[in-house]
């Protein structure tokens, strides 16, 4: 069974789960749960962003809230990428895609759990947990991902 | 402010260069750009130089070698845009009526490969990359299979965009491509992100551009040629836009400044060079430019309309896709290219009667630069 504790001692040898940057979502503790994305709004005007910001881009308010983002969405866009990527080791070809949350943003997100060939612009999509790449302590960096929505 | 004009132009072929530097991209272009103008490097009062990613202060570098007379030299970097800001700030040291005569370089050399890597901060690094944002083609690709579903745009009018470029790049002697591509070939070339294939995507490269501005007043002595001059320089940056607060493309609100300062529309173009760092940039252009509606980008490409020859042809120099963007130097190389238009030395890519041209250029990310050039009759 995976492992989900983020914290284990290296001297166990077990390896651990490592998120890529801190403060953009939420680390599950089990395997049931989906990670969140961390986000703000905006208490002057109502707009949400993610990453979180202090300043709002649309009313440079500068008071904002921490939120949870929902974490579902639908597919705006995606690509297949294939050729080698400048500081990326992961698998490659990989795939990229735009989600329109109904907090009214779209995050751009690595897409997993489903071949190319069964994506379709609108389709639901769901956050997910993933791996991006290992560390030299064979420690698994991981990020939010998004896959397709289970119905 | 008071009337600018373009008194002399340079620039080197766009392309690899193992044994060149940057820095003498940039004292060739410089040479040729004042033998054009009839000028010696000792009456250029202000030179601004636009790089990016080319170490510290290129200008210095460039120009030191030239002479050092003492004038301010200012390093400018806007991404892709920096050569289009270093004419800009050129344009408005003459307008001001500070400077009489001002140097607009632009310099770049790249490696084959280049990751969107904004900042040397790790945690803005793996921010783009657990975006999956580090691969700049992802971005167009995203783009173009959007437009592909919202207005049925099909595969065959964006390739048609890159068959065009490289066939007005054959009569470009500056252009790195100057071979013509078929449709097929667009459509089989290597797959970088779908559907992207090499051949809708500009290449890297290495190069350089300038030009010599000079208050009109001034370039009238100078007299035998038709004077180009400045009619528009428009620069704004992409206000913030979501789904609940919808703001217009930062090169509709350019175009609309542009054609403002000149008293014109889109249609009052003779040629047109914009940024097409992917073949759907150049569609999407049409539209934020004002030269037809959302959606209907694709006919003006099918039907030959931005062809030279046809009504209103756009990248006359084969474009970012076949004349190159070596990032630095390209706006310059556009500014190259409407002079040389104007003043009727286009050669075999010439655009008849040219009496006014616009250059657009986008900088990561939000930067757009519009300028507007006539021949002065």
């Amino acid at each position: 069974m995976e492992s989900y504790n983020n914290t284990q001692s290296s001297e166990t040898g077990e390896r651990k789960r490592v998120p890529i940057v801190e403060g953009l979502f939420t680390m599950p503790s089990s395997p049931d749960e989906r990670p969140q994305l961390i986000g703000s709004r905006c208490k002057a005007c109502g707009e949400v962003f993610c990453p979180k910001r202090l300043i709002c881009a649309h009313c440079y308010e500068q008071d904002a809230e921490e939120v949870s983002l929902s974490g579902k969405g639908r597919l705006y866009t995606y690509t297949i990428i294939r050729a080698p990527v400048l500081g990326y080791q992961g698998p490659i070809p990989f795939v990229v895609g735009q989600i329109e949350l109904p907090e009214g943003l779209t995050i751009q997100s690595i897409l997993t759990g489903c071949e190319p060939e069964g994506l379709e612009i609108g389709m639901p999509m769901e956050i997910t947990l993933g791996k991006l790449e290992e560390d030299e302590a064979g420690n698994e960096i991981v990020t939010y991902m998004f896959k397709p929505a289970v119905q | 402010m008071r009337e600018v004009a373009v008194i002399g132009v340079g620039m080197t072929r766009f392309g690899r260069y193992e044994d060149k530097s940057s820095i003498e991209h940039g004292v060739e272009v410089t040479q040729a750009a004042l033998k054009d103008a009839g000028l010696g490097w000792k009456e250029v009062q202000i030179a601004y130089c636009g790089a990016a990613q080319q170490g510290m202060t290129p200008a210095t570098r460039v120009l030191a070698g030239l002479g050092t007379t003492g004038i301010p030299f200012i390093n400018v970097e806007n991404a892709s845009a920096s050569g289009s800001t270093a004419f800009r700030e050129a344009y408005l040291a003459v307008a001001t009526g500070l400077y009489d005569i001002a140097l607009a370089l632009g310099v770049g050399k790249m490696g084959r490969a280049f990751a969107l890597a904004s900042s040397p901060e790790p945690a803005e690094f793996n921010l783009m990359k657990t975006m999956g944002s580090l691969q700049p083609a992802s971005f167009f690709a995203m783009r173009m299979r959007r437009r592909m579903k919202e207005y049925g745009t099909s595969i065959d009018s964006l390739a048609r965009v890159s068959v065009k470029n490289h066939r007005h790049a054959v009569y470009n002697p500056y252009a790195q491509y100057p071979k013509e591509v078929t449709l097929e070939e667009v459509h089989r070339a290597r797959m970088i992100c779908d559907p992207v294939t090499v051949l809708h995507l500009c290449p890297t490269g290495d190069g350089g551009a300038a030009a010599i501005l000079c208050s009109k007043e001034k370039a009238e002595k100078y007299g035998a040629r038709p004077l180009i001059t400045v009619a528009a320089s428009a620069f704004r940056t992409q206000v913030y836009s979501s789904k609940r607060h919808p703001s217009p493309d930062v090169t509709t609100v350019t175009a609309k400044e542009a054609y403002e300062q000149v008293g014109c529309g889109p249609w009052d173009m003779d040629l047109v060079q914009v940024h097409e760092a992917a073949t759907v940039e150049e569609i999407d252009n049409y539209e934020l430019l004002g030269f037809c509606n959302p959606g209907e980008g694709e006919r003006l490409i099918d039907d030959g309309v931005t062809q030279i020859g046809g009504r209103i042809p756009f990248n006359t120099d084969g474009g970012l896709l076949a004349r190159g963007h070596p990032i630095g130097p390209t706006g310059l190389a556009q500014i190259w290219e409407t002079v040389m238009q104007l003043r009727g030395e286009a050669g075999q890519r010439q655009v008849e009667g040219a009496r006014i041209g616009m250059a657009h250029m986008i900088g990561y990310e939000g930067v757009c630069i519009i300028h507007i050039l006539k021949k002065r009759l």
